[in-house]
């Protein structure tokens, strides 16, 4: 099974963390599961790439976090999006699409 | 966010770090749980599902260290690690760190004494209102530089353009009576402008009126001090009197404790009580410019710079030289200039501080050198070690790092310890109490020291640490564990080493020579023959107040019947009275017209230093009488006029002739008329011990009167020449004055051998510092040498060995290693004194009697370190000849 799900590139989990949390405030674990579900089980989150991820957006200034109860009732880490964040995310999209738009021309030149 | 917000953030993780560990630890299990839980709900046995998402996280310790690299505060934990590795290791050699922390603690201790004195002498800013704005208004003539001004041109500064404010001062000592004993007091006489030039106000109260100034009012301003002392710091002082040569005076004010003004700072000196000047401008005769006494001082208006300030200062000077040029004919060669205040109240101070400061800077570098090559030795026995380290994963830079904090570790406890010797080393200095050194008395330990010795031991650990470092991290790790046992060559470590050797020699050559430069220098001052004896004579100073002592007879009556009742007590050989105690005092001089030879319009007249002395003074001080006959008590105010001269005054202006009999006029005509030479004396050195001896001429006190005021002399220093210890003899001195005049004070009872050892003081206390520094030096630099010969012989001790097997004599062996020491302490040597003359250069203002390329010092410094290289070397040398041969060859 994990040979079948594509690594992430380099620099592309920040921006998809990212954009899980615009949805609302997640744990560590939640955002790795939907990032799993939002890619129909393609993307693969590696943990280790997880919280380092977590910790070096927070040192950013990109997301802060806070204790607080899951819905299962037990106590997590939640991360929320910043502003600072949230512009970040706007322009890492902006790179994304211009960069696979050009990968896209790439493969299409036959 | 911000880098602030980040910094905030990262310092709380490292403050808490153990909370944010908890945390994570706690995240990464919640998230394990959840995963479990995930793949129970799934269907997974509850431990089969646990042990799968434990797999499916991946290596949690190796994730953790990841997640704390991205915490972004590693570099810091990392580095309190570090330190806590180094004190590990360093406890673990107490012998090496015991050795650095003594080295370090003398070397930053040493720099860090040394810089607290400089900080409160030269750093600090003036107790005044913005002092870069304040300058020194001050004559010239002649070769007399900095001199004070007279009444008639205080009145033309004050006129100054470009000055917003400007001020004059003058000092005296009054007679302080009242409650409790009669105390002499020193009192300065400001002018009401002197306030403003100095942007200070007053604690308490007011400052003068220009009216009160220039009508003599009797108020007075305390000193802090006086306040504290006399009136308990009571508030109410305001409006209470005080008595000063039996004037009640109004205190109307109270100075801050930290005020004083240019010139006390200067000489150390504390006025107690400032009274107005008291020169109404009105009344001052502008032609009669003579009698310099007063201190300028002014404050440049906005805009104005120093510069101009002088310029315009020197203008004044030279239209003051137009309009009355009979006042200062050009042969005198008057003129004035405006200095800045630092410059004229610490410039004095600068040039030996400056001597010491570079000499603990020496010292420092030496201390430097040394742990460095230390630390080199250190790391090469620890290569192994190292090697280990890299072998299991650390890199190079973490390598490298933790040897400098390391290093630094170890600065900053010989730092700490080098607070202590600091303090130590102040107190020492303050205890010493060397004369003239303006406010010395504020230095000592504060945030702001102590922050520069940190500062210190924080460069130094850099410093120190970062050769070694490079060193190691430079060279193959892995090498040392491929090696077998004692071939490890680590040459190009030997060659920094005996660089680092070398430089420690140069460096300590260097200060030996300053030492022996001053040391000379200060000897020869101590040999200079003052021209009196100063052993068994006790001094002291009487000033009895004119309003008691109204007309001249009463006066002279009374130092008349003191000295007769002093020199028929037991145990005075001789007693009298001078007015200006030798060593001790500045002179004024004073001009005269030699009988038959009149001055030419605008030639300087002939001019000698003068002092006004009762019969036996001379016979006291023990000044020698070459020809004539000395003052005597039939030399009274109806006998004809008399003078005794120094030689020099006969050799200036009777070359070749007989001065005896001669006469000459004082004081331009105004002063106590025509006087005959009845006696030639030997030269006495007034001034202090390096300077060369003026002509000088002695008045009899019952002769003399000022010119003017018409009246004699008040206050003069007795001076009595004992049989035995002449400190015995304050007593009678005591008893016979308060047998005359119960309200007079004794004051400045001091023993004249006292009087001549303080004027060398600072000399003195120069030429110790340097000797002490320079063998502090001199006992690195062994250590140097010993060190880096013995490691030289333990890892050639094979080829000693070898050597002595095939028949080599110790002789022979000894001479190898010695060898080796020696070009290592004549190429320091003769860096070292390439060092010392260019640096000599620097000094030579500052020596007396020696030149600063002095052969003789130049030589025996150079011997001094060659015997101690020899010796440094000799040690270890002759252990490599008690090298068995067959213990090192089986030791392979």
């Amino acid at each position: 099974m994990a040979a079948a799900k594509t690594d992430l590139l380099q620099g592309t989990l920040d921006m998809l963390v990212l954009k899980t949390l615009t949805l609302g405030d997640l744990h560590g674990w939640g955002i790795s599961k939907r990032i799993r579900q939002m890619s129909r089980d393609v993307l693969e989150v590696n943990q280790g790439s997880l919280y380092p991820a977590l910790y070096r957006l927070e040192d950013q200034g990109l997301i802060e976090s806070e204790w607080s109860v899951s819905t299962e009732g037990r106590r997590a880490k939640f991360y929320r999006l910043t502003r600072a964040g949230r512009e970040r995310l706007a322009e890492e999209r902006r790179h994304w699409r211009a960069f696979s738009l050009a990968v896209e021309h790439i493969l299409q030149t036959t | 966010m911000t880098w602030f917000h980040r910094l905030i953030r990262r310092l709380r993780i490292l403050l808490d770090r153990e909370r944010v560990e908890r945390e994570m630890d706690e995240e990464m299990r919640f998230h394990i749980e959840m995963e479990a839980e995930e793949r129970a709900r799934r269907g997974a046995h509850p431990r089969a599902a646990r042990r799968q998402a434990l797999l499916a996280f991946g290596g949690l310790e190796r994730f953790k260290e990841r997640a704390r690299d991205a915490r972004g505060t590693r570099l810091w934990e990392d580095a309190l690690q570090d330190a806590r590795y180094a004190l590990r290791t360093l406890r673990r050699s107490p012998g090496f760190t015991a050795v650095a922390l003594v080295t370090l603690a003398l070397g930053i201790g040493i720099t860090t004494a040394i810089f607290s004195v400089v900080d409160a002498v030269l750093l600090r800013p003036l107790p005044y209102g913005d002092p870069d704005r304040i300058v020194q208004v001050e004559t010239r003539w002649e070769d007399q530089s900095s001199g004070n001004i007279s009444p008639a041109e205080y009145i033309d500064f004050r006129e100054l353009p470009g000055f917003a404010a400007f001020g004059v001062y003058g000092f005296g000592a009054l007679n302080l009576t009242g409650d409790g004993e009669p105390q002499r007091v020193r009192v300065a006489f400001p002018s009401a402008g002197v306030f403003p030039a100095l942007g200070v106000g007053p604690l308490l109260g007011r400052v003068f009126t220009a009216e009160e100034d220039h009508a003599d009012l009797p108020v007075v301003l305390l000193s802090e001090g006086f306040w504290r002392q006399r009136f308990a710091a009571s508030p109410d002082v305001i409006g209470r009197t005080i008595t000063l040569n039996d004037r009640e005076l109004e205190v109307i004010g109270v100075m801050p404790a930290d005020f004083q003004l240019p010139a006390d700072i200067a000489s150390g000196q504390r006025a107690a009580i400032f009274a107005p000047l008291g020169i109404d401008p009105a009344q001052v005769d502008l032609t009669e410019r003579g009698s310099h006494f007063l201190r300028g001082v002014g404050r440049l208006a906005p805009g104005v710079t120093p510069g101009d300030g002088a310029r315009v200062t020197e203008q004044m000077a030279e239209a003051m030289v137009a309009k009355y040029p009979g006042e200062y004919p050009a042969d005198m060669r008057f003129s004035a200039t405006a200095r800045p205040i630092t410059e004229t109240v610490l410039g004095s101070a600068r040039p030996a501080l400056l001597v010491l400061s570079g000499a603990v800077l020496f010292v420092l570098l030496i201390v430097c050198a040394n742990l460095s090559s230390l630390l080199l030795s250190r790391a090469e026995s620890r290569r192994r070690e190292l090697a280990m380290r890299v072998a299991l994963g650390a890199d190079r830079g973490r390598l490298l790092r933790q040897l400098l904090v390391e290093s630094c570790v170890l600065a900053l406890a010989g730092g700490i310890l080098g607070l202590g010797v600091a303090h130590g080393g102040v107190e020492l200095l303050l205890a010493l109490q060397p004369p003239n050194v303006p406010r010395l008395e504020s230095a000592g330990l504060d945030p702001r020291v102590a922050g520069f010795a940190l500062a210190v031991a924080v460069l130094t650990g850099l410093g120190v640490g970062l050769l070694p470092a490079l060193q190691i991290s430079r060279a193959k790790l892995s090498d040392p564990l491929k090696e077998g046992r004692g071939q490890t060559r680590a040459r190009s470590s030997e060659r920094s080493r005996r660089a680092l050797v070398t430089a420690q020699i140069a460096l300590a050559l260097s200060l030996l020579t300053g030492a022996g430069l001053f040391t000379r220098s200060f000897l020869a001052l101590y040999s200079v023959d003052p021209g009196f004896r100063p052993e068994n004579v006790l001094t002291a100073r009487l000033s009895p107040p004119s309003s008691r002592y109204p007309d001249d007879e009463s006066i002279t009556g009374f130092y008349r019947r003191l000295i007769a009742e002093l020199s028929q007590q037991p145990g005075v050989a001789a007693a009298g009275a001078v007015t200006n105690l030798p060593l001790a005092t500045s002179l004024g001089d004073l001009n005269f017209e030699i009988e038959g030879r009149p001055v030419p319009e605008g030639a300087v007249s002939p001019r000698a230093d003068w002092q006004v002395v009762t019969p036996g003074y001379l016979e006291a001080m023990g000044i020698p009488l070459l020809r004539g006959r000395s003052i005597e008590a039939s030399d009274g105010a109806d006998a004809p006029g008399v003078v005794v001269i120094s030689e020099e005054l006969a050799a200036t202006y009777w070359p070749g002739e007989d001065a005896l009999g001669r006469r000459f006029r004082l004081g331009g005509g105004s002063g106590p008329g025509w006087v005959t030479v009845i006696g030639i004396v030997g030269n006495v050195i007034h001034t202090g011990l390096d300077a060369e001896p003026r002509p000088q001429l002695y008045l009899a006190h019952e002769q003399f009167r000022f010119w003017g005021s018409g009246d004699p002399v008040y206050s003069m220093t007795l001076a009595l020449r004992s049989e035995g210890a002449p400190a015995a003899l304050t007593g009678t001195v005591r008893q016979a004055v308060r047998g005359l005049d119960p309200a007079l004070p004794v004051a400045e009872v001091r023993v004249m051998e006292d009087v001549v050892s303080a004027s060398l003081a600072r000399p003195r206390l120069i030429a110790s510092l340097l000797v002490g520094f320079s063998v502090l030096a001199l006992v690195l630099a062994a250590v140097g040498i010993y060190g880096v010969i013995s490691y030289g012989v333990s890892t050639r001790a094979q080829e000693f060995g070898i050597r002595m097997a095939l028949g080599a004599l110790s002789r022979d062996v000894i001479g190898l290693v010695i060898r080796r020491g020696l070009l290592m302490v004549l190429a320091g040597t003769v860096a070292g004194l390439l060092i010392s003359l260019a640096v000599g250069r620097l000094l030579g203002g500052l020596l007396f009697g020696v030149s600063p390329t002095d052969p003789t010092t130049l030589i025996a410094v150079s011997a001094v370190l060659v015997a101690a290289g020899v010796l440094a070397s000799y040690v270890p040398a002759s252990r490599a000849t008690r090298v068995d041969p067959m213990v090192t060859l089986r030791a392979e």
